[in-house]
């Protein structure tokens, strides 16, 4: 038997963390290479000279730790190492390199756990959700392994929708697959898309988007919130009134949800684009700072989700379609029907789009895009004469994907667009692991993550 | 026991029509029996009556009342020394589609996304050098000195002739039109980046199954959504290659022939041939 020790890990000029270990696995159980035997959150302390801000801004309430052993092994674990409770989600012991935290056979050699940083922007910080890997709502999560190599991180953003969250952040949501197939240095950062969809509009006028327009924007919010908050009446706080004395079933402000949504898309809007954000590291070495990404994810998906045009400002927002109304509440569409309006994007329409967005991101960080194309065959819809469809032909799902993954082909011919084939793969393994073309089998998921880091190794991005 | 009805059948085509309508052999063996193994358990009362004929390629078919275009055929010398192949040059373009009744014409997209011609240099006459390999020292060295190649054909020309011709099948012959759209997927194969490339077969039959459904939208005849079919089953259990399936495959794509001539009524007329 051989043991596995805490890794080096640094968060130099500042101190390193830690919680008690949280096992992800049983003792004696046989886990393979990079899969993760144990997490921890971590935590910095210190300042840094010269009044710099703290490290990691508001991710620094949300950082783990997972460990896992460099090849495969059947585990033991030391006792006392977890401690349990809340003892597991605080920061309360110095990070211990060189501790032995498990044995391990039949590995001949003892070794260091490789270790995989986990990195969480809450949608609200106050609104802690410890517990699992990255659990609670994050606006934007990242993952990032120094592994055995040397040199840069390489970062890939992916800023699809549901199908895009299977792929890389996998099951687990962490991060788990790629860490055990990217030798790095690597980092993947996932983006939320339950505010805003990002479409290559939305994105495209976030990258370019000015101070000025950002302000023009956040009036745009301030006077619609204070329309509504304006206008609350005193019968619109039924769970305080009179009758709901003795117990009511009337829960949140029903307004609150309108106000914080709007806030959300707001927030985002205004923020730094992630294209180009930057992200501090925690290295062997001590803190570093990421490149902007060298690759953007992205799914011809998003380009189908309702967008919305601002009438005043030319904000431009994107929602799914399935949000409204039970998510998306009566005052946000009230809101979007009175002070936007709709936008109909052809395929011509996200060409432009998808074109401007490669064309400036080459000049500007020379960042590639990797875009999904569409499932174009489902089992569901069968159309054998098109002339039934009428006028409804154009917009028909069969016929809008084929030409829009057609469009996406010709996108392409640039340097900086590759094209990650779901619909080829889909149709390989069978529709029926896509029924309803975007929420894939963990089959199908595995291909496609499988293709994604086929392109990302062609395209020499670093660490993949 | 009753007669059977028939359904007569045209099927200009290669191995997707023929494979899936009449059988598909593989190794001397005949791994799937053809539409009539449909018939006889959804509609036994019904045979299938199939006329068969290749088609070196969608572009080439005459359409009635239309000239060909001068010397747009070999002269009947060179159709005789040349080797044949599955498509015997005489017969490039002609066709005896219009020759008799059908109730049916069947057409594919297949020999105008795949098949590539040569041209006479000096006389412009066009012919498909079918199974080429095979061809002998001598007719090779005359196609090399006297032809050129004319390539792939044009969308835009294949969507044209097959919208003519299909309206003169229904002019002439009052058949219903179905047409084989392809699969494009290959499994296994997957291109990310078309940079400095151009077009792939499996691009190009892309292409062709969106101008294939445009035209139906303008005409109304049918599609055989064979990459659907492919999709649904999953390619990689029912594809060989880019062009031909397995013995399920091809029982799928009957299959959806059967349920097109059910959706479309051929099999509700009461006696006779429908």
């Amino acid at each position: 038997m051989s043991e596995l020790f805490m890794p080096a890990l640094s968060a130099s000029p500042l101190s390193l963390r830690r919680s008690g270990l949280r096992w992800l696995c049983r003792p004696g159980d046989r886990v393979a290479a990079r899969q993760p035997i144990a997490a921890c959150y971590v935590g910095l302390d210190g300042a840094r000279e010269g009044g710099l801000p703290p490290p990691f801004g508001d991710e620094r309430h949300d950082l783990q730790v997972v460990l896992a052993p460099p090849a495969a092994c059947t585990i033991d674990y030391r006792a006392g190492l977890s401690k349990g409770g809340y003892q597991d989600f605080i920061d309360g012991a110095d990070w211990d390199e060189g501790l032995a935290v498990a044995s391990a056979g039949p590995l001949q050699d003892s070794c260091e756990l490789a270790p995989m940083v986990l990195a969480g922007r809450r949608g609200f910080e106050s609104g802690e959700g410890r517990g699992g890997l990255l659990s609670g709502w994050h606006e934007r999560v990242r993952g990032f392994w120094e592994g055995g190599g040397a040199g840069r991180f390489g970062t890939v953003l992916a800023l699809g929708t549901c199908e895009q969250t299977g792929i890389f952040r996998g099951d687990d949501m962490a991060f788990l697959s790629w860490f055990a197939r990217a030798p790095g240095p690597a980092q993947i950062v996932a983006v939320a898309d339950e505010r805003s969809v990002h479409s290559s509009a939305v994105i495209l006028q976030h990258l370019r988007r000015t101070p000025g327009e950002a302000k023009a924007i956040t009036e745009t919010v301030n006077s619609w919130l204070g329309e509504r908050m304006g206008g609350a009446q005193l019968e619109s706080f039924g769970g305080l009134r009179p009758e709901s004395r003795r117990g009511t079933s009337l829960g949140r402000w029903p307004e609150a949800q309108d106000l914080l949504f709007a806030l959300h898309l707001m927030a985002e809007a205004v923020s730094t684009s992630p294209l180009l954000e930057r992200g501090d590291l925690i290295t062997r070495r001590g803190l570093a700072q990421s490149d902007p990404p060298d690759a953007i994810a992205l799914t011809l998906g998003s380009e189908v989700a309702p967008h919305f045009r601002h009438r005043r400002t030319g904000w431009v927002i994107a929602l799914h379609g399935f949000r409204f109304g039970s998510y998306i509440g009566p005052g946000v569409i009230e809101w979007l029907r009175r002070d936007f309006e709709r936008m109909h994007r052809s395929v011509a329409d996200v060409e432009r789009d998808l074109g401007a967005l490669a064309d400036e991101l080459r000049e500007r960080t020379g960042a590639a895009l990797l875009v999904q194309n569409l499932i174009a065959s489902s089992a569901a819809e069968r159309v054998s004469n098109y002339s039934w469809l009428g006028d409804a032909y154009a917009e028909s799902i069969p016929v809008f994907a084929t030409e829009a993954n057609l469009m996406l082909t010709d996108l392409t011919r640039r340097p900086n667009v590759s094209m990650i084939d779901s619909d080829a793969l889909a149709a390989e393994f069978g529709v029926r692991h896509c029924p309803d073309r975007f929420h894939a089998s963990r089959e199908l998921l595995e291909a496609q993550r499988g293709e994604f880091h086929r392109v990302l190794r062609e395209r020499k991005i670093p660490g993949y | 026991m009753a007669p059977r009805r028939a359904v007569r059948i045209f099927a200009k085509g290669n191995v997707d029509v023929r494979d899936s309508l009449l059988w598909s052999r593989v190794g001397g063996i005949v791994e799937w029996n053809g539409i009539n193994e449909v018939l006889r358990t959804r509609h036994p009362g019904i045979v299938a009556r199939i006329k068969h004929e290749t088609c070196a390629r969608l572009d080439l078919i005459p359409v009635p009342g239309e000239p060909p275009p001068e010397s747009a055929e070999p002269p009947e010398e060179i159709a005789r020394r040349l080797p044949a192949g599955a498509h015997p040059i005489g017969r490039q373009q002609r066709t005896a589609l219009f020759d008799a009744p059908a109730d049916v014409v069947v057409l594919s997209l297949q020999s105008a996304a795949t098949n590539a011609l040569v041209r006479h240099r000096r006389d412009g006459w066009l012919l498909l050098p079918d199974d080429f390999e095979s061809w002998d020292a001598d007719s090779r060295a005359y196609l090399e000195r006297e032809c050129e190649y004319a390539g792939l054909a044009s969308l835009e020309r294949t969507m044209a002739r097959l919208g003519k011709l299909i309206l003169a099948i229904e002019e002439r012959l009052g058949a219903q039109v179905l047409v084989y759209n392809l699969s494009p997927v290959t499994p296994g194969e997957r291109t990310h980046s078309w940079l400095g490339a151009e077009d792939s077969l499996a691009l190009r039959v892309r292409r062709f199954n969106l101008g294939l459904a445009d035209l139906s939208a303008r005409l109304g005849f049918s599609i055989v959504d064979v990459e659907r079919i492919a999709a649904c089953a999953g390619a990689e259990r029912v594809k060989v290659d880019l062009i031909h399936l397995t013995a399920e495959g091809w029982r799928l794509v009957a299959e959806e022939v059967v349920r097109i001539l059910e959706e479309r009524g051929c099999f509700d007329a009461e006696d006779g041939a429908i």
